[in-house]
């Protein structure tokens, strides 16, 4: 692994087993041992490899289920890659995605002492930049509102500021612009992609926008049912990307689903 | 006021170093949520034993007339019930740590073994304001406390060991058997009911002497009445024992969740 290679990885793939009957109980262990359970493999990533720089710009695009955020849970090590798949990352990680992170029955307040006590803040430095982070996602008449009555908005400004503040060298973005519907928001997180806010920093963006795509990566990949379709420039992943969105919809045409 | 004082100090102490903040933090607010959302907020920690010993108090003695040989009856069940709760507490929640703290695990780096250190200090501030309450109790009644006390952390850390380890293990089973929380609290009760609770302890070594070495709080259930009820030295070889008892589930419970904690998710 390259000195400045912050995430490889080497032969990753990633099957589920989807059981036709659900067998996660003892009583039906028990009954149905003698049964035959047939179990479908569902191959949600094959053979991943991919290295990522030091403070690279990388996107991941792709249709839903094509494996994009199964490859982000693998990176997170949330997830098990099957036996031979190697996975190596350098850094303080944090996987942002719309409402998560947070338990919704504490409040903004709880949220971010947690969170950024797990992503290595001490308690001292949590309180001084507190208001830093709350002023940042704009929730000053909220810091001790439940999370579980924050709008979704709330929610993606809340974990976002606290991600900055703290020290994560990894972002790891699920889905995270999407839906947020914020205009104002939604403008200042790009504008935090062009600043020096993440100078430095390793960016993993999974999105549909393709026009963030293209805007601020410095390269990109394109997944199709969890195979390696193109990985290069932003430019030439998304041409591949709408040539294959296109051919999907003639063929849909010709047989008559679609009109 | 003291107890306040208490915590500040405690957060001095730990101050600077990250892991133990951030342990103690999950372990307060859990502590914080469990109680503190009503208004009769520590209470609560206290009424759960108080009542299943009036219960028990009331039946025993007074119904069927037993519980007579043992002198403070209640004190005697008061010890053991909390000493078995602090167990079935702690093994109870961990079933739900995957599912309770999967927003934290799945998007955020840290060592998950981190919760459940968390989840056994959240019991034992629990168990802190159930002794010092027994404290009391046998302040009442006249029994004051020897140097044998100083036997209660020992004790204490045994209990906090031999949970841990039960929890790691019960957390890894119920990724795969989601119906392990009614199979357990059978166990629970089962526990209960053959552990030297409301059994006096003469008949308990006479007729099951053997369970004091299966049952995983028995041995510590009578070592604690000894050090705090009746100021006599523990059964240092129990005591021992014990601990060796506690060790290997931890072991085992630790490369269980090391080997299949990754896994788990793949079963929500």
């Amino acid at each position: 692994m390259d000195e400045d290679t912050v995430i490889a990885l080497r032969n990753v793939s990633k099957t589920y087993d989807i059981k036709d009957r659900k067998n996660d109980t003892i009583r039906e262990r028990v009954f149905n041992a003698f049964k035959s359970n047939p179990s479908r493999k569902l191959k949600a990533l094959n053979s991943i490899n991919l290295e990522i720089k030091k403070g690279e710009f990388f996107s991941i695009i792709g249709r839903n289920g094509s494996g994009k955020s199964t490859m982000l849970n693998l990176i997170m090590g949330a997830l098990q890659a099957d036996h031979g798949s190697e996975i190596t990352v350098k850094g303080k990680m944090i996987k942002l995605a719309l409402g998560m992170g947070f338990n919704p029955n504490m409040t903004g307040r709880e949220n971010i002492l947690i969170n950024g006590s797990i992503l290595g803040l001490t308690l001292k430095e949590i309180k001084s930049k507190f208001d830093e982070i709350i002023a940042f996602s704009e929730l000053e008449n909220f810091a001790d509102t439940l999370v579980k009555n924050y709008s979704s908005g709330m929610r993606a400004r809340l974990t976002f500021s606290i991600a900055l503040h703290a020290k994560a060298d990894i972002f790891l973005f699920d889905e995270f612009f999407g839906g947020v519907g914020d205009l104002i928001f939604k403008k200042k997180s790009e504008e935090v992609f062009q600043k020096s806010l993440i100078d430095g920093k390793t960016i993993v963006l999974i999105t549909h926008s393709l026009d963030v795509v293209k805007k601020h990566s410095d390269r990109a990949l394109l997944l199709e049912t969890g195979n390696p379709i193109i990985l290069g420039k932003p430019s030439e992943v998304i041409n591949k990307y709408t040539e294959l969105a296109q051919a999907r919809r003639k063929s849909r045409q010709e047989l008559g689903i679609e009109n | 006021m003291i107890l306040n004082q208490l915590v500040s100090s405690l957060e001095n102490l730990l101050s600077g170093n990250n892991r133990l903040e951030r342990i103690w933090l999950i372990a307060k607010i859990d502590f914080e949520k469990r109680y503190y959302e009503s208004k009769l907020g520590l209470f609560w920690a206290l009424l759960n034993p108080l009542f299943r010993v009036a219960i028990y108090y009331f039946a025993f003695t007074f119904i069927l007339n037993r519980g007579g040989g043992q002198e403070n009856f209640a004190l005697y069940l008061f010890s053991g019930i909390i000493t078995w709760t602090f167990f079935a507490q702690t093994t109870q929640q961990a079933q739900n740590l995957f599912k309770g703290k999967q927003y934290m695990m799945s998007n955020i780096q840290f060592a998950w073994t981190d919760l459940f250190i968390s989840l056994v200090i959240s019991t034992t501030l629990g168990f802190a304001f159930q002794i010092f309450a027994f404290f009391l109790a046998c302040l009442a009644v006249g029994i004051y406390p020897t140097f044998t006390v100083l036997y209660l952390p020992l004790l204490l850390i045994t209990v906090m060991i031999i949970s841990l380890g039960f929890s790691f293990i019960l957390a890894i089973v119920k990724a795969y058997f989601k119906d392990l929380a009614h199979i357990w609290s059978l166990v629970v009760l089962a526990g209960f009911w053959s552990a030297p609770i409301l059994i006096p302890e003469s008949i308990f070594i006479e007729k099951v002497p053997w369970l004091l070495y299966v049952h995983p709080v028995s041995g510590i259930i009578m070592n604690m009445r000894k050090v705090l009820m009746y100021g006599m030295q523990p059964d240092f070889l129990m005591m021992l024992y014990n601990i060796c008892y506690g060790l290997f589930f931890l072991i085992i419970g630790y490369f269980l969740f090391v080997k299949y904690s990754k896994r788990a998710f793949d079963n929500f």
